[in-house]
């Protein structure tokens, strides 16, 4: 894993300084925060950082871990979780970070989540998990 | 804060006015919308989350057509602290608000699907837990001109939508279904 591929993937050369730098600042916190989830110490797992898709694309994570793990792993990393009043999505939230996880997609069956942190203007980073 | 709460009569109202665009028994990938006559623009989610296209979406459909913005949670269901109105004077703040309530869900209260609407519903947007995807709606008659272009400089067109089906990634899967559902 690479922090360094993360950055890469907001490249932002035609940006203001200080856009620029809220992006690398989050950029790292994606380290962190894949590191968080990654915590499980169980299983070996494995994930990939993919390039931007749309213009407003966040980063593109994939995670071979489940998304119940993930989850789990966060809660007993202290976040605090709330769930949507549908049931459909999970939030956990621990200080300035915020991961929305959101049920299969109907087009390809693969759950998701979102992460997002305060100050940064959209997403930083988006995870979809492929384990079983 | 240029933000109200739409609730009692005035939200049973906008309900009845929804229900007349948005069939909520419907989820995406398929075509929500009622009848036709639409233009479609689509983006990622969470779109409250996209701080500066969120309060440009506001701002310019404020400034095109001269009416508030709604955002209303939980789709079709009569919850209080569901369903509120923005007249984009202090959009910055106001966004900042939605945000921060949003991050919470208000507290569980209220969920998917999400959606923002010109408040006589000349345009809606639908975002679904779902799908990574949501659609916006434009009524082609109502269509202005400055709310035009900033659409098609921040959102998904439907031509870049039938280039993102090209490929083979998990966008291209969503792209190819919603591409099934929304092109003419």
């Amino acid at each position: 894993m690479s922090r360094a591929r993360v950055t890469l993937a907001f490249g932002s050369a035609a940006k203001g300084f200080m856009a620029y730098m809220a992006e690398r600042r989050a950029a790292g916190l994606v380290g962190e925060a894949t590191d968080d989830i990654l915590a499980s110490g169980a299983k070996a797992t494995s994930i990939e950082f993919l390039p931007k898709v749309t213009r407003n694309s966040a980063g593109q994570i994939e995670a071979n871990i489940t998304q119940g793990s993930a989850i789990k792993t966060l809660e007993s990393n202290g976040y605090k979780k709330t769930i949507s009043q549908d049931g459909s999505v999970t939030v956990l939230t621990n200080g300035e970070k915020t991961y929305r996880f959101y049920p299969s997609s109907t087009s390809t069956g693969q759950p998701s989540a979102s992460l997002t942190i305060d100050g940064v203007k959209k997403p930083t980073a988006k995870i979809r998990f492929s384990g079983e | 804060m240029a933000v109200l709460k739409v609730e009692d009569k005035d939200l049973n109202s906008f309900l009845d006015k929804l229900s007349g665009v948005i069939n909520f028994n419907k989820d995406l990938p398929l075509n929500v919308f009622v009848g036709g006559g639409f233009l479609f623009w689509f983006f990622e989610r969470p779109l409250l989350c996209f701080f500066e296209i969120f309060s440009g979406l506001v701002s310019n459909s404020v400034s095109s057509f001269k009416s508030d913005v709604i955002v209303k949670f939980s789709g079709s269901e009569r919850l209080g602290n569901s369903c509120f109105s923005f007249d984009g004077s202090e959009i910055e703040k106001d966004a900042r608000w939605l945000s921060k309530k949003f991050e919470s869900f208000f507290d569980g209260a209220v969920g998917y699907p999400i959606v923002l609407c010109e408040s006589a519903c000349k345009w809606v947007a639908f975002e679904s837990a779902y799908e990574e995807f949501g659609v916006v709606a434009v009524k082609k008659s109502e269509i202005q001109e400055g709310f035009y272009e900033y659409l098609n400089a921040n959102f998904i067109s439907m031509d870049e939508l039938a280039e993102l089906a090209s490929g083979c990634t998990a966008e291209c899967i969503i792209a190819k279904a919603l591409m099934s559902s929304y092109s003419s």
